[in-house]
């Protein structure tokens, strides 16, 4: 009998082998390689447009560019776990149904999960392309399922998810009467970081602190 | 043997011609690599997968510490999008109407008893975790530094997920009697 692990090495190269080449994979590659510059170009302008919508305050500028990122490739740990990060409990019409938020590469994906025989459907929204100035924010926030009227409980309500650039390693908020809230990372890839903040209680005006993972203060912020 | 795991020609990090020509000649020599190594992790669109490595890693070549970190960074961001991806259509999958034709193919292959169409079948039901380590260190020939490195886990990690990959492999893949 072959040893399960030389079966494995064999079975493997023949699946991969059977996979058809590519056919121009060259071409792919300069259409994603010029849209992305091209989409870089418009960063500064949408970037400022986001900041003096959200009427942030940021407090603190974060490091030049050139020393922003020195690990951020050789440190671009997922999260391991295969569930899908939690954003709350979602009550319609008497059925308890689970809402989930997570990163799809560049872009960031909201669901409520119905029982198995239904389908679910994802809504995914580009993750934002993180400035390179100074009066650009790292963090932005969003209501969780845009407030979701229909959640008879109101849980989604009291919480916020924050979207924000990839080196914020931890993020702290704090209510407006200075209380802090409970802030859990939900997942991290090389495009975003995302954490959820329940409030418990409406989440009018918030502060928050964003750090890199060697405690430095990224942003800091007042809305 | 791919050449995936071949660190001898890899491009220096910056920018200007020197860069774009050995990240061509990094893509002529990996891009096949990294789309096979999507496709067996089971994400269902290698060839996106493989692109966006690619371009991530033009992207942010100014990060790489050293040259040496480009082929690392591709094999770390083919596996992050496979899982992200193979996540997402957990979710999207969920109603039984909406199995890939592929996957039905596979069955009648795997009814056929192709011992490597069983084995993808088996690969899909393991943690995504094992079949990460399985297809790591038994396709890309990667040591366990390496697969530690390109998973973000400890050695220690590495050396018992694959002790319970194969351990699973072994009740699930049995072998076929001949004739």
């Amino acid at each position: 009998m072959p040893d399960i692990e030389e079966r494995l090495r064999t079975a493997l190269d023949t699946l991969a082998d059977e996979f058809a080449p590519a056919s121009d994979p060259r071409a792919g590659l300069a259409r994603r390689v010029d849209a992305r510059r091209r989409r870089a170009g418009r960063v500064p302008a949408a970037a400022a447009a986001i900041t003096a919508a959200a009427a942030v305050v940021v407090v603190v500028a974060f490091q030049p560019p050139s020393t922003r990122h020195p690990a951020a490739p050789a440190s671009a740990a997922a999260p391991t776990g295969e569930q899908l990060p939690d954003l709350g409990t979602v009550v319609r019409g008497g059925e308890t149904l689970h809402a989930s938020g997570y990163l799809l590469g560049d872009r960031f994906c909201t669901v409520v999960l119905a029982p198995a025989d239904r389908t679910a459907r994802p809504t995914c929204e580009p993750v934002p392309t993180w400035p390179d100035g100074q009066t650009s924010s790292l963090v932005q926030s969003r209501e969780v399922l845009n407030g979701d009227p229909a959640d008879d409980t109101g849980m989604l309500a009291k919480r916020l998810v924050f979207l924000t650039d990839p080196r914020v390693a931890t993020l702290t908020v704090r209510r407006a009467d200075s209380i802090a809230v409970v802030v859990t990372e939900l997942d991290r890839n090389d495009d975003a970081a995302v954490f959820l903040a329940d409030f418990a209680g409406p989440p009018d005006g918030f502060g928050y602190t964003a750090r890199a993972a060697d405690g430095k203060v990224l942003e800091e912020a007042i809305t | 043997m791919n050449t995936a795991t071949d660190s001898t020609r890899e491009p220096r990090t910056g920018t200007g011609a020197g860069f774009e020509a050995e990240f061509a000649a990094l893509f002529d020599e990996s891009f096949e690599a990294m789309r096979r190594l999507a496709y067996l992790l089971g994400a269902d669109d290698p060839e996106n997968i493989a692109q966006e490595s690619f371009v991530r890693l033009h992207a942010r070549r100014h990060t790489l510490a050293s040259a040496d970190m480009a082929l690392p960074y591709l094999r770390r961001t083919v596996v992050n999008l496979s899982r992200s991806r193979l996540r997402h259509l957990r979710v999207v999958r969920r109603a039984p109407g909406e199995r890939r034709r592929d996957a039905e193919s596979a069955e009648a292959a795997v009814l056929a008893g192709q011992d490597h169409h069983r084995l993808r079948e088996v690969l899909a039901g393991l943690p995504t975790r094992q079949r990460q380590v399985l297809v790591l260190r038994y396709w890309l020939d990667l040591d366990q530094s390496e697969i530690a490195d390109t998973l973000g886990i400890a050695v220690g990690t590495v050396k018992a997920t694959t002790s319970h990959a194969l351990a699973n492999l072994r009740k699930a893949w049995p072998e076929r009697e001949e004739g």
